[in-house]
């Protein structure tokens, strides 16, 4: 079983909620995205911390997938255009870390 | 000398009080306006999760402390031991009030509640002032013509105060960057340079560090007593609450 990761995540959808609609999507997620590559001030090296992979799926249907990398800026926001299906259902967003810990994000979505 | 008078409290000309704001790119003054791609909207969000779990339960909503953010930095006495606090160190003030143990003024949640008190307070006007004892002003104008004195005084390998930029060259540019008045009205700030929010602490080190002086440690007095200082000069001005820099 692997271990949870625990992030801030904030996704946002711009643009009319209803069937059939284009909305662009919005995931911000508060993440530090350390390359590995940095010594600190007291010369300490700083140990690697990369999200890797980044899905977001709404109801069964996988929407958007992103493999991140050490070439990120910390708290990726990452945004896609998409079209909403005939029927409302929940937005999941589920990550994992270069670790292989993971954790999910639910969003309702309700069309006005 | 330019600094002293400042410090004062003779009044600025308008235009001479520009919020860092204004110097940020349309495009990064359109992030800061949409909560949903403005990444501080991470810290303020963990910061209501943290009142709700330590704070609310004494200080009930966060909004009941909006007049309270712009009037930092204030004295306060401790086993009689008086000195300058700003927002941060009075957060962990109420830890070590509350028997929990301190956290850095960097550290996550001090930011992340900093970032929410800071952001219910946006529009407040900034009101550092004396407190009503007589031995307290006293000690509160001491502060104050120490910080005066230190944005007054050359520093570093570059030999440089404060004010020979942020009095003297406002509008100049510094590299990629236009120089700003330096009114302490945006923080916590999240700066794209350090990828991560961080306070004013943070942000006069890195004035420290610009000019090639030596860094004074995290929490030390004379950064409270430039803070204090920056603030009184910057009294009257709108908070914008916690906000992006470059």
């Amino acid at each position: 079983m692997s271990q949870t990761l625990d992030l801030r995540v904030r996704l946002s959808l711009s643009g009319p909620l209803r069937p059939n609609a284009e909305v662009e999507v919005r995931l911000l997620i508060g993440h530090m995205m350390e390359t590995g590559f940095r010594y600190d001030g007291s010369g300490a090296h700083v140990a690697k911390d990369i999200l890797q992979f980044v899905k977001v799926h709404m109801g069964d249907a996988l929407i958007f997938e992103a493999e991140l990398g050490t070439g990120m800026a910390a708290n990726p926001m990452l945004f896609f255009s998409f079209t909403l299906p005939p029927q409302a259902a929940d937005m999941v967003v589920s990550w994992s870390d270069h670790l292989g810990r993971t954790g999910q994000m639910r969003r309702p979505v309700l069309y006005s | 000398m330019l600094g002293l008078a400042i410090g004062l409290g003779q009044p600025l000309s308008a235009q001479t009080r520009l919020s860092g704001n204004q110097f940020l790119t349309p495009q990064l003054q359109a992030m800061q306006q949409d909560a949903d791609v403005n990444p501080i909207s991470l810290w303020v969000e963990k910061g209501q999760t943290l009142w709700r779990n330590d704070c609310q339960s004494c200080h009930h909503a966060p909004e009941t402390l909006r007049t309270s953010a712009a009037e930092f930095p204030r004295l306060i006495t401790r086993n009689k031991n008086t000195r300058l606090i700003n927002l941060e160190d009075q957060i962990n003030v109420c830890r070590q009030r509350v028997g929990q143990h301190p956290k850095g003024l960097e550290d996550d949640d001090t930011l992340s509640l900093s970032a929410l008190l800071h952001s219910v307070a946006k529009g407040q006007t900034i009101h550092a002032q004396a407190p009503a004892d007589a031995a307290g002003q006293q000690r509160w104008q001491d502060e104050l013509a120490q910080g005066a004195q230190l944005y007054a005084t050359r520093i570093g390998r570059l030999n440089l105060a404060c004010m020979h930029c942020h009095d003297g060259k406002v509008g100049a540019n510094l590299r990629a960057e236009i120089v700003s008045p330096g009114h302490p009205s945006g923080f916590p700030i999240y700066r794209l340079n350090w990828q991560n929010m961080g306070s004013i602490d943070r942000r006069l080190r890195a004035c420290y560090s610009g000019v090639q002086a030596t860094l004074p440690p995290p929490g030390s007095a004379n950064l409270r007593q430039l803070e204090l200082f920056l603030k009184v000069r910057a009294n009257g001005m709108p908070l914008d609450g916690p906000s992006i820099r470059r």
